[in-house]
Parts: structure tokens; C-alpha cells; sequence
């Protein structure tokens, strides 16, 4: 009845110390699992700023908005920041309907990381 | 090809013994909107309810989901729609020996492979979207009844459900808390589009919410329609439904008589 959703994940690194990485998929609970253990790897390398880029997440759900609050605490315990960009109708509007738009670091920009 | 709906009822009888408790109903549950089934005690309501959700089954249900009768659903047809619904039962239905935040968690442990960690997250999502963010630790018993109702309705969420059936939501509720509950259905249905069928007898709320209704009585589907058609519908016993008149009890009367006298 229903097709399992995927999702692909490209890191960058800029000056040793921001980590921009897009998300590209659906992250749901069916799909969180393997970008959930990568974004954790991630945040063990101490970036300063992790920009987490969601022009190309087309589906998010309450799985996928608890594995972000996640790699929020983790990156928090660590000192750094996270930044979401590009965030589509949809995921936006979850992010709103749980309350997280303030903790999560939503930015309109794709560009605001470089600001 | 016409889309079928969601779930569509082609003709649905249902019987208790020889009881017969719905009499060929008809409707389309259409994706993305919320239905609400109204009618007096005993109309037949929560036995609909209970056939949607594959609790009850008869051999002319004629009760389609995505186009496919369920009389050819295998068990693992049944648990693939059940991983896609969230049911929040009149009575809420908690585990009284497990936490309120537990009681969340239980679907999640049973139906993903999720993390301890991410489950707890979304447990305090959920208990917060239903205004229990401060109870998670608590029993149960501790609570209210509208903190029970709301405790059901975060675990009926907690698999983000395409189709979400609540059963009496405002039971027990008082008017301030009632309206919360309908918000929060409204804005599952416009966010996410989660697909919503409420059982209520409360007409503020079910104008409120629905984009259809469907009316009942006696096991017959006496109206299906937006608010505005129902509200046009000039049927006796819609209008009396509407305006709150009490049946009068003539019959109940005689036979009352008759047995006194023997």
C-alpha cells in the first residue's frame, strides 16, 4: 500500500569549521535511520556552524523533526550552532505545528550561513 | 478513472445477533478532510466507527479502502492499515500501569525501529501539541478526564496517522479544552492532511471541524453532506437532530402501560 521513502545526504566543509549538508528525500520515520547516525558522526567533528540544507526535503514528519532536535542537542552540547535553510510549504509548516520553529534555527536564506 | 476515496461504504449492513445496527450505508471518505458521523445515542455511530477501523466485520460490509474491499484484506492487509491510522477511543484506553509519556511511546516501540532517544523526543512533541507537555511522568490515574482523552489523542498521533478516527472528543472535556482539541484537528488536517473521522453528538464542534457529515439514526444514514447541505436538509428527524427537539415518547409510553398492566 505504501512506497518506503529514501533519502540522500552530501557533506561539505568551508574554512575547517562550518558543515553545510544537504538533505535530499523524504525524512520520515521509515527513512530517518541512516541520515540520523550520520548528522550524530557529524557533530563529533565540532563544526562551529552545522547548516542543514532542505531545499530538496520534499516530506518531513514528527520522526524526522526529532532526529533534527537530536543533532540540535548535540550540537549545542558541543558549543556550535545549527541552521536549517530552505525549508519547502510543508516541512515549515510542521516544524510550526511543533512548536520548534524557534530552537531549530529556521532561516529563510540559503545563503544566511555565509552572512 | 474516478477516484474511489479513501474509504468508501457501498452499501454497509452491520448486525449485533439478530439486531440489525446499520442499514445500507453509503458514503465516500475523500483524503485530506474531515468527516464527522453524527447522531443520537445508540444510532449506530460507534458501530461504524468500529467497522472503519476493521474492529468489526460483517459479510455484507461492502467497506472499500483505496478502491480494494476489505472482505479480501489478509492479515497483513490489516496491519498495514492499521500502521496507518491513529484511533483515539472514547475512553481513551491508556495503560494504567505505564507513565502518561509511556503510554505515547507504545505504538512507536511496537510499530518502528526507532531509537529510545528519538522516541522520547517525539513523545514530548506529541504531549505538547495536545497541551500535556508537563505530564509526561505522571500516571494515568493522576489525571483528569480531559487529560486522559487528551493523553489518548497524543498516542493516537504519535505515528503522524494518514487517517486519524476520534471517537467523542469532547466528552468529558470542558468548553475552553474541547475547542484546543478542535483546533488541533483542524490544523492536522491543513498541515499535514491527515485525513480525520470524528464520532460526536456535539453540533457546535462538528460544524466547526467538518468539511462532511454524516447524520444517523436508527442504523440509517439519513444524511451525507457539507455543513451547508445539512444544515438545507429539510428531513424531520435531521431537523430535529439540529435543533436539539426531544423525541417524543408515546411509544415508549404505551408499551410502558401495557406491561404494567399486563
Amino acid at each position: 500500500m505504501e512506497n518506503t521513502p529514501t533519502i540522500t545526504m552530501d557533506v561539505q566543509w568551508r574554512n575547517g569549521r562550518q558543515a553545510l549538508v544537504a538533505l535530499k528525500g523524504e525524512l520520515r520515520m521509515a527513512s530517518v535511520s541512516t541520515p540520523r547516525r550520520k548528522l550524530l558522526q557529524l557533530t563529533r567533528k565540532n563544526p562551529e556552524i552545522l547548516v542543514i540544507d532542505l531545499t530538496e526535503v520534499s516530506t518531513i514528519d514528527t520522526a524526522g523533526i526529532a532526529v533534527l532536535v537530536e543533532v540540535l542537542r548535540a550540537v549545542h552540547v558541543r558549543g556550535g550552532k545549527l541552521r536549517l535553510n530552505g525549508l519547502s510549504d510543508q516541512v515549515r509548516k510542521m516544524v510550526g505545528l511543533t512548536s520548534l520553529d524557534q530552537i531549530l534555527g529556521v532561516h529563510d536564506s540559503k545563503q544566511a550561513e555565509y552572512v | 478513472m474516478k477516484d474511489p476515496g479513501f474509504i468508501d461504504a457501498r452499501g454497509l449492513n452491520s448486525a449485533y445477533g439478530d439486531n440489525q445496527v446499520l442499514q445500507d450505508i453509503q458514503f465516500t471518505i475523500v483524503r485530506g478532510q474531515v468527516t464527522v458521523i453524527m447522531g443520537v445515542s445508540g444510532c449506530g455511530k460507534s458501530t461504524l466507527l468500529r467497522h472503519l477501523i476493521g474492529l468489526k466485520r460483517s459479510r455484507s460490509q461492502q467497506l472499500f479502502i483505496e478502491g480494494r474491499d476489505v472482505a479480501a484484506f489478509n492479515s497483513a492487509d490489516w496491519t498495514s492499515y492499521r500502521r496507518r491510522i491513529g484511533v483515539l477511543f472514547q475512553s481513551s484506553a491508556l495503560f494504567n500501569s505505564l507513565t502518561v509519556a509511556e503510554n505515547v511511546a507504545v505504538p512507536l516501540r511496537v510499530h518502528s525501529k526507532l531509537p529510545r532517544e528519538t522516541i522520547e523526543i517525539i513523545c514530548q512533541i506529541k504531549l505538547h501539541q495536545v497541551g500535556l507537555a508537563p505530564y509526561g511522568d505522571f500516571m494515568p490515574s493522576q489525571l483528569s478526564g480531559g487529560m486522559r482523552k487528551r493523553a489518548g489523542l497524543a498516542r493516537a498521533l504519535a505515528m503522524d496517522p494518514e487517517i486519524l478516527f476520534v471517537d467523542e472528543p469532547s466528552s468529558g472535556l470542558d468548553p475552553i479544552t474541547a475547542a484546543g482539541l478542535d483546533e488541533l484537528l483542524v490544523a492536522l488536517r491543513d498541515t499535514l492532511g491527515v485525513t480525520i473521522i470524528v464520532v460526536t453528538h456535539e453540533l457546535e464542534s462538528a460544524f466547526h471541524i467538518a468539511n462532511q457529515l454524516l447524520v444517523l439514526d436508527k442504523g440509517k444514514l439519513l444524511v451525507a453532506g457539507t455543513t451547508e447541505e445539512v444544515q438545507q436538509n429539510d428531513d424531520a428527524r435531521v431537523l430535529q437532530f439540529l435543533r436539539r427537539t426531544a423525541d417524543q415518547q408515546q411509544s415508549h409510553a404505551e408499551q410502558y402501560l401495557a406491561k404494567l398492566l399486563g
